[in-house]
C-alpha cells in the first residue's frame, strides 16, 4: 500500500503507520489543519472527509483529534489541542461533510470551531450544559 | 411571492423515523431546508465505555435494525484487529453471507418503502413480499429474524447444518426469481419512472463533498465500494462487480440497489458453493492489547466506520461510530433544492435514510 503525503508550508509530510495504530496517520500541529486537509482533497481526487473522532486523554488535560479522510488509501490527520477553552478551525468552508461532526464534537466535548456556520446542537437538547463525552461527565450503563 | 416555511416531522407518514425538516417554498418550489435529527438519541458511544468488549456486540447490534449485523461485523472486525486474531474460515465466510443477506433485506425495504410513498403500491407489496423470503434465510441460519446475534468476537456463534444449508440454497433461488419480476418492474413501468426520473440529484462533486459512499454515490457515478478498496471478510476470494450509474436521480438509486440486489444473491450463491467446514470460532482474550483501530465495512447504505481505542482493559476507552446516513443527511438541502414539494416524498424517502443509525 502506497501511504499518502501532503505538503504543508514548504514540507513533504508523510503517513506513518505505527505499531499500536492500524491506520496511516500524519501528526500535525492545529495550525496546519486547514492546509493539510486542502492539500489532501486536492491532492488526491478519491479522497473524502470521512469523519472526526475527539477523545479525551486521561490525566494529560487534552483532546486528541482524529480527521478521517477515505478513498482508495484513507488516512488521518491528528493532534492535540487543550481540553479547555479549545478552538480548531472548522473545515466546513473545505468540505461540506464536516459540518456535521464539528457540530456534534461540540456539543459533547466543548471545543469550538471557527468558522462553523451552524452552531445549533445536533443530537442534544437544545440547550443541554453538559458535555457528555467528557471523561468526567458520568454517564452510561453500571 | 413570498417564503412559506411547512414543518415536516419529527412524527409525519413520509418518515419512517423522527427527523424534523423545516423547508422553505416559493410557491411549490424548495428553496432551502433546514434538518433536525437526535431525537432518537441513545448515548450509546458513552454508553459503550461502561461495558466490555463482549457487551458492546450486543449493544451495537441494537443501533440499528436493519443493518444491526453490519454494525456487530464493523465493530468484531476492529476488535479482532487489535487482538491480532484470524477467525476461522468457515466463521469467516457465514459472516459474510449474512452481510450480503442483510444488504438483499435492506434494498428490498427501501424500494418498497418508495413505491409506496410515490403512491405504487404494488411495489411495495412485491418487495415486502420478497423481502420476506430474505428475512425467512437468514431466520433459517441465524434462528433470528431481524436482531441476528451472529457475530461475537472471535468468530460466528452459529454453524448451521447442511440441512439447513440446502434449504437456504433453495430459498435463494426461489427468491432470485422473484426478483426478476421485481427487476422488470422497476425497469420497465412508466408511472415508476416519471416519479423518481431527475429527481433529488447529486453530482459527483456534490457526492465527495459531503463524503457520501455507498449505493447512492454508487448511483451518481462514484463507484467507491469498501468491499473492493479496502476488502475484508472472504470479499477477496468472490467474485463481484459494483453496480454504477451517472445520472444520480432518485431513479439510479433504485436501479443500483435492485442491481446491487442481483449481486449479493451471487455473492450468496458462491459463499454456499464455497463454504468450507471446521470451526467458526476461535478463542480471544478477555482483555484487548492497547491500541487503536477504524474499522470499515460496506453497510447497504454505504461505508460504515467504527474508531475502537483500547488501554488495555476489557473496555474500549473510546468508541466512536460514523454511520452512512450521516452524510446523506448533510446533503438532503443539496438534494431538494429547486425541487417541487410534491416530489420531496420521492425524493425523502428515496434518500434511503436510516435515523437510528445516524443518532446513535
Amino acid at each position: 500500500m502506497q501511504l499518502r503525503r501532503i505538503k504543508i508550508g514548504s514540507q513533504w509530510y508523510e503517513a506513518r503507520l505505527a505499531i499500536q495504530t492500524k491506520f496511516p496517520v500524519f501528526e500535525i500541529v492545529p495550525d496546519q489543519l486547514k492546509e493539510a486537509a486542502t492539500n489532501l482533497l486536492q491532492d488526491y481526487s478519491d479522497a473524502y472527509f470521512s469523519s472526526l473522532i475527539i477523545q479525551e486523554i486521561e490525566n494529560r488535560n487534552e483532546f486528541d483529534c482524529l480527521y478521517f479522510f477515505g478513498g482508495e488509501v484513507p488516512c488521518v490527520l491528528r493532534f492535540s489541542v487543550p481540553s479547555e477553552h479549545s478552538v480548531i478551525v472548522s473545515l466546513s468552508k473545505i468540505t461540506k461533510a464536516a459540518s456535521f461532526y464539528e457540530r456534534e464534537a461540540r456539543e459533547m466535548f466543548g471545543i469550538q470551531f471557527a468558522g462553523l456556520a451552524n452552531q445549533e446542537n445536533l443530537l442534544l437538547p437544545p440547550g443541554t450544559n453538559d458535555y457528555p463525552m467528557r471523561i468526567d461527565c458520568s454517564g452510561g450503563g453500571s | 411571492m413570498s417564503v412559506m416555511t411547512i414543518p415536516i416531522g419529527p412524527q409525519h407518514p413520509i418518515l419512517k423515523e423522527p427527523i424534523s425538516l423545516k423547508v422553505d417554498v416559493v410557491g411549490e418550489t424548495i428553496i432551502k431546508t433546514e434538518i433536525q435529527i437526535g431525537f432518537v438519541h441513545r448515548g450509546i458511544e458513552k454508553l459503550a465505555e461502561s461495558m466490555t468488549f463482549e457487551q458492546i456486540v450486543v449493544l451495537v447490534e441494537r443501533v440499528c435494525g436493519i443493518c444491526s449485523h453490519t454494525h456487530t461485523t464493523t465493530f468484531c472486525k476492529g476488535v479482532e484487529s487489535l487482538l491480532g486474531v484470524e477467525i476461522p474460515e468457515r466463521g469467516n465466510f457465514l459472516r459474510t453471507l449474512m452481510c450480503e443477506l442483510e444488504r438483499i433485506h435492506s434494498h428490498l425495504l427501501w424500494l418498497g418503502i418508495v413505491g409506496k410513498n410515490i403512491g405504487l403500491e404494488s411495489i411495495f407489496m412485491y418487495a415486502w413480499r420478497d423481502r420476506e423470503l430474505v428475512i425467512d434465510i437468514m431466520e433459517k441460519i441465524s434462528g433470528q429474524r431481524v436482531s441476528h446475534g451472529v457475530n461475537i468476537i472471535g468468530g460466528v456463534r452459529i454453524n448451521p447444518d447442511e440441512s439447513k444449508i440446502q434449504a437456504a440454497i433453495a430459498m435463494i433461488s426461489d427468491l432470485e426469481k422473484k426478483l426478476m419480476t421485481l427487476m422488470d418492474i422497476v425497469l420497465h413501468e412508466e408511472t415508476f419512472a416519471s416519479r423518481t426520473k431527475g429527481l433529488g440529484i447529486l453530482s459527483p462533486d456534490e457526492i465527495r463533498d459531503y463524503g457520501i459512499v455507498g449505493p447512492s454515490a454508487r448511483a451518481s457515478g462514484c463507484g467507491l465500494d469498501v468491499r473492493k478498496s479496502q476488502p475484508y471478510g472472504i470479499y477477496q476470494k468472490l467474485d463481484f462487480k459494483v453496480p454504477m450509474i451517472s445520472t444520480g436521480d432518485v431513479w439510479a438509486r433504485a436501479i443500483i440497489r435492485m442491481q446491487e440486489t442481483f449481486e449479493s444473491i451471487s455473492l450468496c450463491k458462491q459463499i454456499f458453493g464455497q463454504l468450507p467446514g471446521g470451526d467458526v470460532m476461535t478463542r480471544v482474550p478477555r482483555r484487548v492489547l492497547p491500541g487503536e483501530v477504524i474499522s470499515l465495512c460496506e453497510a447497504p447504505r454505504g461505508e460504515l466506520v467504527y474508531y475502537i481505542r483500547s488501554d488495555g482493559s476489557d473496555r474500549p476507552a473510546r468508541m466512536k461510530i460514523r454511520t452512512p446516513t450521516l452524510p446523506s443527511l448533510a446533503a438532503f438541502p443539496a438534494m431538494l433544492q429547486g425541487q417541487s414539494i410534491a416530489d420531496m416524498t420521492a425524493i425523502v424517502s428515496g434518500a434511503d435514510l436510516c435515523i437510528a443509525c445516524a443518532d446513535r
